[in-house]
C-alpha cells in the first residue's frame, strides 16, 4: 500500500457479519452498529458512526452504515428483506 | 440596491461531494480529499476537499495532474446514493422553514422566508441562520457545514454566501453593498462568466462597482442588447428577477468513454444504455419526445453530432433505441465522449391513431411491464441485450437539476 492512498476495496465484499446493535430514537438514525464480528471471528468496536444512508435495489431498501473503529472506515449493509447484515467496504488501515 | 426586505436565503453546502465522503468516512477528515466518478488515472475532479483546494487541487484537473501536484491527495469515487441522501435531507429541513424553497442543484437551494410562518419571521436572522446550520450537523453529521448567504434577492443571496467559506454567514444589504462589490472582481458575481466579462470590458465596465453603477440603457443596448440588460439592472438592484421554474425542455445523459480502444459496436452499446437510461426518465414523468440528438467528441476534441426530429413522439426504449443506434451509425471510434439527449419534451402522446396501432400499443405495454420490473427488482433488471455489459456506464451525480432525484 502506498503511504498515502487510502481505499476501499474497489468490488464490494458482502461478507455476512454479525452485528451487535442498539436501536434508539436518535436524529441520526434509530439503529445504531456498535460492534461486529467477521466470518474469521475477528471482532471491531464501532467508535463512530459517519453516515447512515439508504440505497434502494427496486423497492428493496438497504441501509448502508459508513462506520469506523478509529483505525479504519467500514461500511455495513443491512438488507431490510432479509434482517441480514454485510460487511461491503473496508479502507486500507490508515496510520 | 433599493431597500427591500432580506428575505432571501441562500443555503450552499461546502464541497459537498468531498464533505459528504469525510463526514461518512472519519480516516478521511483533514486529510485532502478529491472525488472522481472513477478511480482511473484519468479521471476528472468533481469535488475536492478544502485541504486539497489549499494544495492547489482544483476541480475539473485530471487525477494525473492532482497527483502531480501532492502525492498526499487521497481519492474517493463518487456514490451518488449518498449525495441525494443528504440532499433531501437538507430540503427537508429547509422545507420547515419555508413554504417555498427551490434547490438549485444537488447542494444548494434558497428559501423564500417572505412566506415562512410569523414565529420564523420573527427570528433575527443570525439565529435562523445558526439553527439551520446546527440541524445540519445534527440530522446529517457533525463533519458537515454549509455556507448561507441572505439578501433581498437570489443573486446577491448567493454572492452573499459565496463571501466567506466554509461555514460562512453573510447578508448583503443596501448599507455594505457598495463595500463588498469593492472587493471583487467581475468573474465572483454568479452569472458573469469570461464571455459576460469580455462584453462588459468592450463598455469599460472592469469592476463589480463600474457595473452596479452602469445606467439601464447601456446594458440593456451595448452589452446584453436584450432584455437581460433590463434583468442584470434589476438584479443587482436586489430586485427579484430568477424566481422563473422552467419546463423540461431536454432529457439527456452523457458518458466519458472508459477507453480510448472501444470500437464502434462496443460504444454503440454505451450509446444504447445511455438511450435507455434517457427514456426511463422521459416515462417517469409521462412524457415524450420528438427530436433525438445524438453526439459525441473524438480524442482531438473534435464535436461530432447527428440529430432528427420525428413526425410522432415517442417514449418506448424499443423507438428511442432504433433511432438512437441509425443516428450512430456514421460515427467514427474512438470517440472521448458520447451523449444522448431527447428534446421536443411533450406531455402527451401522437395526436393521430396510428395506421399500425395494435404494435404501437404493444411496444407500450411491453414497455410499461419492464419498467414496472425494474422498478421492483431494481434498474437494469431487464435491458435492451444490445447494452449487455456496459455497467460503467452507471448513473452518477446529477449535476444541475435536481428534477429526477
Amino acid at each position: 500500500m502506498n503511504q498515502n492512498s487510502y481505499s476501499y476495496n474497489e468490488e464490494p465484499l458482502h461478507e455476512p457479519i454479525d452485528v451487535d446493535a442498539t436501536f434508539s430514537r436518535d436524529l441520526l438514525g434509530h439503529c445504531r452498529p456498535i460492534a461486529f464480528r467477521t466470518q474469521s471471528g475477528r471482532e471491531v468496536q464501532i467508535t463512530e458512526i459517519g453516515l447512515v444512508h439508504p440505497k434502494y435495489d427496486g423497492l428493496k431498501t438497504i441501509f448502508a452504515f459508513d462506520v469506523t473503529d478509529g483505525a479504519t472506515d467500514y461500511r455495513l449493509t443491512l438488507d431490510t428483506e432479509s434482517l441480514n447484515w454485510y460487511l461491503d467496504f473496508e479502507g486500507d488501515r490508515y496510520v | 440596491m433599493y431597500n427591500l426586505p432580506l428575505k432571501t436565503m441562500y443555503v450552499d453546502l461546502n464541497s459537498c461531494f468531498a464533505t459528504i465522503e469525510q463526514q461518512a468516512r472519519p480516516m478521511l477528515r483533514g486529510r485532502p480529499v478529491a472525488i472522481t466518478n472513477r478511480l482511473t488515472p484519468n479521471a476528472c475532479i468533481v469535488a475536492a476537499s478544502y485541504e486539497a483546494k489549499a494544495l492547489g487541487v482544483k476541480v475539473g484537473m485530471r487525477r494525473m495532474e492532482a497527483e502531480s501536484i501532492t502525492k498526499d491527495i487521497i481519492f474517493a469515487e463518487t456514490e451518488p446514493d449518498k449525495y441525494i441522501f443528504v440532499h433531501k435531507k437538507l430540503r427537508k429541513i429547509m422545507e420547515e422553514y419555508s413554504p417555498d424553497v427551490t434547490m438549485k442543484s444537488i447542494d444548494e437551494g434558497v428559501l423564500n422566508l417572505a412566506l415562512s410562518p410569523e414565529n420564523i419571521q420573527n427570528k433575527p436572522n443570525p439565529e435562523l441562520v445558526a439553527e439551520i446550520k446546527s440541524r445540519l450537523r445534527n440530522e446529517v453529521g457533525s463533519y458537515m457545514s454549509c455556507n448561507i448567504g441572505i439578501s433581498s434577492n437570489r443573486f446577491l443571496a448567493k454572492l452573499a454566501a459565496e463571501l466567506h467559506k466554509p461555514d460562512g454567514y453573510d447578508e448583503i444589504t443596501p448599507a455594505n453593498q457598495r463595500e463588498i462589490f469593492g472587493k471583487l472582481k467581475l468573474q465572483d458575481l454568479p452569472g458573469i462568466n469570461v464571455r459576460m466579462e469580455a462584453r462588459l470590458n468592450a463598455v469599460g465596465i472592469r469592476t463589480p462597482l463600474q457595473f452596479l453603477d452602469a445606467d439601464e440603457e447601456t446594458l440593456v443596448k451595448m452589452v446584453c442588447k436584450s432584455i437581460d440588460g433590463h434583468k442584470w439592472y434589476q438584479r443587482l438592484r436586489g430586485l427579484e428577477v430568477d424566481d422563473w421554474v422552467s419546463d423540461i425542455k431536454s432529457i439527456g445523459r452523457q458518458y466519458v468513454l472508459e477507453s480510448n480502444r472501444l470500437t464502434h459496436q462496443e460504444i454503440e452499446a454505451r450509446v444504447i444504455h445511455l438511450a435507455e437510461d434517457a427514456g426511463m426518465r422521459l416515462r417517469s414523468r409521462n412524457l415524450y419526445a420528438r427530436g433525438i440528438y445524438v453526439w459525441a467528441v473524438t480524442y482531438d476534441d473534435l464535436p461530432i453530432h447527428k440529430n432528427i426530429l420525428l413526425k410522432d413522439p415517442i417514449h418506448t426504449d424499443a423507438d428511442i433505441i432504433r433511432v438512437a443506434r441509425k443516428l450512430f451509425e456514421e460515427f467514427p471510434a474512438p470517440l472521448r465522449i458520447v451523449g444522448v439527449t431527447l428534446y421536443k419534451i411533450q406531455d402527451s402522446p401522437q395526436a393521430q391513431l396510428s395506421l399500425d396501432q395494435d404494435k404501437v400499443e404493444h411496444n407500450n405495454r411491453l414497455c410499461q411491464a419492464t419498467d414496472t420490473i425494474n422498478r421492483r427488482f431494481g434498474d437494469r433488471t431487464i435491458f435492451c441485450a444490445d447494452s449487455f455489459g456496459t455497467e460503467l456506464v452507471k448513473v452518477k451525480i446529477p449535476f444541475g437539476s435536481t428534477r429526477f432525484l
